[in-house]
């Protein structure tokens, strides 16, 4: 599937579509959503990779329907400081489109909802009572804990000291790639492909494999 | 809320050639990218063995001593 000059999602059973805000308040919790995915053998997938355009959010769609998986973070659904000041809507606009399309096809879609307290996606979004959330507290090692929850390997469990060195790792490497891409922001698509290629470099050097 | 039924993840790694290529990373920055990694887990492991040495083994007198 390379349409619309989409980077390929291959193989689709390895990617998870990972749906959170682009602040610098989330930088901790994005390293740790990047090295707890790719220490489960998957690769990270973002709306950051698709460019802006008249048909990014047909873009959008193709990323979200190529991904076998895909994690939702509600916990910055608020108001922006920026003026006007406006509710945060495309995380749930996002994970609406998820849900919709693991109705139509429920096998091929598996869709994961983490929030920093259960509680406020119950007052939120009270459509997703009775559906999984994962609970991170707003920290690092939440984000990660709550990932080992979600997933399981078959033949091994990453320990979570393997998990924290990962995220270590990239938090340093972040300032550097910042510079190599000559990025102002982490959430800059170079940027985000680095993390990920780096991040599953140090994973198989932890795991030793 | 209902029993979680965690996700179960088959198969192993992709190369890191078809990441590589699944992002569209180049070559050249592959290269550099897996360089700067080993050196950073070469350093933690120098780290780490450092302070796991018997403290008999360690070479304190490099370190200058205090008058």
């Amino acid at each position: 599937m390379i349409a619309n000059g989409l980077v390929p999602v291959e193989p689709p059973g390895k990617a998870v579509f990972l749906n959170f805000p682009y602040d610098q308040q989330f930088v901790p919790l994005y390293l740790a959503y990047i090295a707890g995915v790719c220490s489960y053998q998957l690769i990270p997938r973002v709306a950051l990779e698709v460019p802006g355009g008249q048909r990014r959010l047909d873009r959008i769609i193709e990323l979200i329907l190529g991904c076998r998986y895909s994690f939702h973070d509600l916990s910055r659904v608020e108001l922006d400081l920026r003026r006007p000041r406006t509710p945060r809507m495309n995380m749930p606009f996002e994970l609406g489109l998820t849900v919709m399309a693991s109705y139509q096809n429920p096998k091929e879609h598996t869709w994961c909802v983490f929030e920093k307290d259960y509680r406020r996606v119950l007052k939120s979004l009270g459509d997703l009572a009775g559906s999984d959330v994962y609970s991170h507290g707003g920290r690092p090692k939440g984000v990660l804990r709550q990932i080992a929850n979600a997933l399981v390997l078959e033949n091994r469990r990453p320990e979570m000291k393997q998990l924290l060195a990962v995220h270590q790792y990239l938090t340093k490497l972040l300032p550097r790639t910042l510079q190599a891409r000559g990025a102002k922001s982490c959430y800059e698509a170079s940027v985000f492909k680095d993390l990920v290629y780096a991040a599953q470099r140090a994973v198989k050097t932890v795991l030793g494999t | 809320m209902r029993k979680r039924q965690p996700i179960v993840i088959k198969g192993g790694f992709l190369s890191d050639d078809e990441v590589a290529r699944m992002l569209g990373i180049s070559r050249r920055r592959q290269k550099e990218l897996d360089r700067i990694t080993e050196e950073y887990f070469r350093e933690q492991r120098q780290h780490l063995s450092k302070w796991n040495t018997p403290r008999k083994g360690r070479d304190d007198r490099k370190r200058p001593r205090a008058r």
